[in-house]
């Protein structure tokens, strides 16, 4: 056994020294530095290629992944918007709000009194429908502001002419 | 066992070699044809595996009212399902779920335990219950349930315009009112994009963005309603129908200068957002689907004809004996009174049905049904409601008319309108004679932010001017004469007729019941509102005058304090 061991291992340093001078004989048959080097060459320009190619791939997926996250989270947001409009809405309803009105003690007015006061000029969005778009231009309204006299001239249409006078001494 | 020779050795490694690059080139061959002839099969099958097609749903286009008032939303609602072969602590995960899902604790051991492949859970869990289960399986506490977010239709007023509405229903088709009429425009469309999914189909944020197309949303709708006339005339019917012990009814209210329509109640209206557990026939708008004899009301038709024409000038005297034969039948007044010689005032203050009769005679049938088409009657109006019915008028030479049936035809029996036909005819009378098409949708605007607006249209001229403003003045007088008159409103000249109905039934008319109604328009000098009232059945009095008259009056009165519009003698001070 130990003959035939030896005798492989002979045979094996032979054919692996064969194989040695074989191979420096083909090492110093190839091509010369300057191929080699574009060879080189060529192998780094191919990996940084890769590498900028790999780069971008990724950011770009990073980029798209940023982006269907972002997506998602203005779906949902839009989703809590819609809830929170309906509940906004429902609340808002004329119905709701009569019910809450009435709750509150009000109601329909039962008589509207219009007072005659040819010196005040109603603004002109007052002296047509409020959503009608047809309404009557009026111009220069005249305002309580700009007027001293006017709350003076109420009262005494209301034959309240005193209630100044009284209203001061009631205070002394 | 002998040493090998250099020789076999040699022969052995090639033969070795030989069956490793056999074998090298095999497993080679097979990867190319694995990946270069089947690529795309192979390509395909692991999408199939590994991806999955999710719905997109398009939001459904709102509906709002001209004052911004929303009438109809999508919500988005989830519906959870879980898989309990795939739970091994449903305990635990009851706990989590219940509060979420407003669920008892026991009933989702129960199911989660129940070892059935897939249970549902609920099918209308809140938007915030979504989140919280997004957060509770994003943080890894829940597995092995499934919750996909659907839009469901709701509507924040309940019962508002029910009628005009219509629904949506669970399977995303409008039904009845403005959700089927304007169902394309409304929908928007699905989408349906590929993205990555895990083991349970659920999805995984993916290293690209999802492909397939994107949900294109519907369209909002914006009315020439007004949420706060609408919301009068609905609580006004209610409370009329209570007073006078009528079951059903409605209530129009038109903008006669552009036929849009401002209010439209009808009563009984349905909760639209109970709409699965209610009657579909409750969806039917009777305003624009149920036909109705209009009774005297339509003498303001059968006036403006006869004034039109010139086969009767605005001074003319007729003579009333009590009756009057037309065709061989005879026609009596509601009272079995004759009044003598009448003015057209007198005759539409005391609605006289021989006058009527007399009018309809000197106008001639042709004429008179030629009016009658020009006022719309027997004809679809368009406007846009889905179920619209156009009504039946008979004609001379149809072969079903007969020479009675233009005194019948004269005080509105014997004709089948719609009550939006009818506030319509008004409309055109106090709106200078020009008819014009009613319609509720005033724009549309598209997901892309254009906005298409809807103009008023003005289908003919039915009238000369100055017919229309005899007519209206004929009509305000009548109202006037009467202080006590319930259609008025101090402050203010309204125009208007009343009607009281008989409802045909199989081989006559109901002898107990009739339709109490009332159309007319306000300020008569400058109409800006016409408003139909009409009670169906009222059990109190039978009366338009004493039913539908009181109900017009407070109706005026709510509009005229909601709009600001100022008594006809401030208003027209004011304009001097």
């Amino acid at each position: 056994m130990k003959k035939h061991l030896a005798q492989w291992r002979e045979n094996w340093n032979q054919e692996f020294r064969a194989f040695k001078k074989n191979l420096r004989v083909r090492w110093d048959n190839m091509p010369t530095f300057g191929m080699m080097r574009v060879a080189l060459l060529a192998l780094g320009m191919f990996i940084l290629v890769a590498m900028i190619y790999l780069a971008q791939a990724s950011n770009a997926a990073l980029i798209a992944r940023d982006l269907r996250v972002k997506q998602l989270k203005i779906q949902q947001v839009e989703r809590e918007n819609a809830q929170l409009r309906y509940e906004i809405a429902a609340l808002a309803s004329p119905s709701a709000i009569e019910q809450r009105a009435r709750k509150l003690g009000l109601g329909p007015a039962k008589h509207v009194v219009y007072a005659d006061m040819p010196w005040i000029q109603p603004p002109p969005n007052e002296l047509m429908p409020a959503f009608l778009p047809q309404g009557n231009q009026v111009t220069a309204p005249q305002t309580f502001e700009n007027d001293p006299n006017t709350f003076e001239q109420l009262l005494a249409l209301l034959g309240l002419e005193n209630f100044s006078d009284r209203a001061s001494a009631q205070t002394k | 066992m002998s040493a090998l020779t250099p020789n076999q050795f040699s022969r052995r490694t090639y033969v070795l070699f030989t069956i490793m690059v056999a074998a090298a080139l095999f497993i080679a061959g097979r990867l190319g044809y694995w990946q270069l002839m089947r690529h795309e099969d192979l390509d395909k099958l692991s999408e199939v595996l590994r991806q999955r097609t999710i719905t997109e749903y398009a939001k459904r286009g709102d509906i709002l009212t001209a004052d911004g008032i929303l009438l109809a939303t999508d919500i988005f609602s989830y519906e959870v399902a879980a898989h309990p072969t795939l739970i091994k602590n449903p305990k635990e995960q009851a706990q989590l779920l219940a509060p979420i899902l407003n669920l008892p604790e026991a009933e989702l051991v129960a199911q989660l335990s129940s070892g059935k492949e897939t249970v549902m859970l609920t099918l209308n869990a809140s938007t915030r219950a979504g989140e919280e289960l997004t957060a509770l399986r994003n943080a890894g506490k829940i597995g092995a349930i499934d919750f996909v977010a659907k839009p469901n239709r709701r509507y924040p007023g309940g019962s508002l315009a029910a009628h005009i509405i219509g629904f949506t229903s669970q399977s995303r088709i409008g039904a009845y009112g403005l959700e089927q009429y304007y169902d394309e425009i409304l929908r928007g469309r699905d989408g349906k994009i590929r993205a990555e999914s895990d083991a349970l189909g659920d999805e995984i944020l993916p290293f690209d963005l999802p492909q397939g197309s994107w949900a294109t949303d519907g369209s909002t709708l914006v009315l020439t309603l007004n949420s706060a006339l609408q919301n009068i005339a609905e609580r006004e019917l209610a409370n009329g129908l209570q007073e006078f012990g009528a079951q059903t009814g409605q209530i129009i209210i038109l903008e006669p200068s552009t036929g849009k329509i401002l209010a439209l109640a009808s009563y009984p209206a349905p909760d639209l957002n109970a709409f699965a557990t209610t009657d579909l026939s409750r969806f039917n708008d009777p305003a624009v689907s149920l036909p109705y004899e209009p009774g005297s009301v339509f003498k303001v038709v059968t006036l403006s004809a006869g004034l039109d024409s010139g086969k009767l000038t605005p001074n003319i005297i007729l003579n009333d004996p009590g009756s009057v034969v037309i065709g061989g039948r005879r026609f009596y007044n509601s009272d079995r009174k004759g009044y003598g010689d009448v003015s057209l005032t007198t005759a539409m203050e005391k609605s006289l049905n021989v006058i009527a009769a007399k009018i309809a005679l000197a106008t001639g049938p042709k004429t008179f049904y030629q009016y009658l088409h020009d006022f719309g009657f027997g004809s679809l109006t368009n406007v846009d409601l889905a179920g619209e019915i156009p009504g039946t008028v008979k004609n001379p030479g149809d072969g079903i008319w007969y020479e009675s049936d233009l005194g019948t035809n004269s005080f509105g029996q014997g004709i089948a309108t719609t009550p939006l036909q009818m506030a319509n005819a008004l409309a055109a009378v106090a709106n200078g004679g020009n008819l014009m098409r009613p319609y509720i949708v005033d724009r549309i605007i598209h997901p892309d932010g254009s906005v298409e607006p809807r103009s008023p249209r003005v289908i003919r001229r039915v009238l000369k001017p100055e017919t229309s403003k005899i007519v209206t003045d004929i009509l305000a007088h009548s109202i006037g004469v009467e202080s006590t008159n319930k259609a008025n409103l101090p402050g203010y000249k309204i125009a208007g007729k009343t009607g009281t109905a008989q409802i045909p039934i199989p081989g006559g008319y109901d002898p107990k019941w009739t339709i109490a109604s009332f159309g007319g328009f306000f300020p008569a000098d400058n109409p800006q509102y016409v408003i139909l009232v009409k009670i169906d059945r009222p059990t109190k009095s039978p009366w338009g005058s004493q039913v539908a008259s009181p109900i017009f009056a407070a109706v005026a009165k709510e509009i005229s304090q909601l709009t600001g519009l100022p008594p006809d003698d401030i208003r027209t001070t004011a304009q001097q």
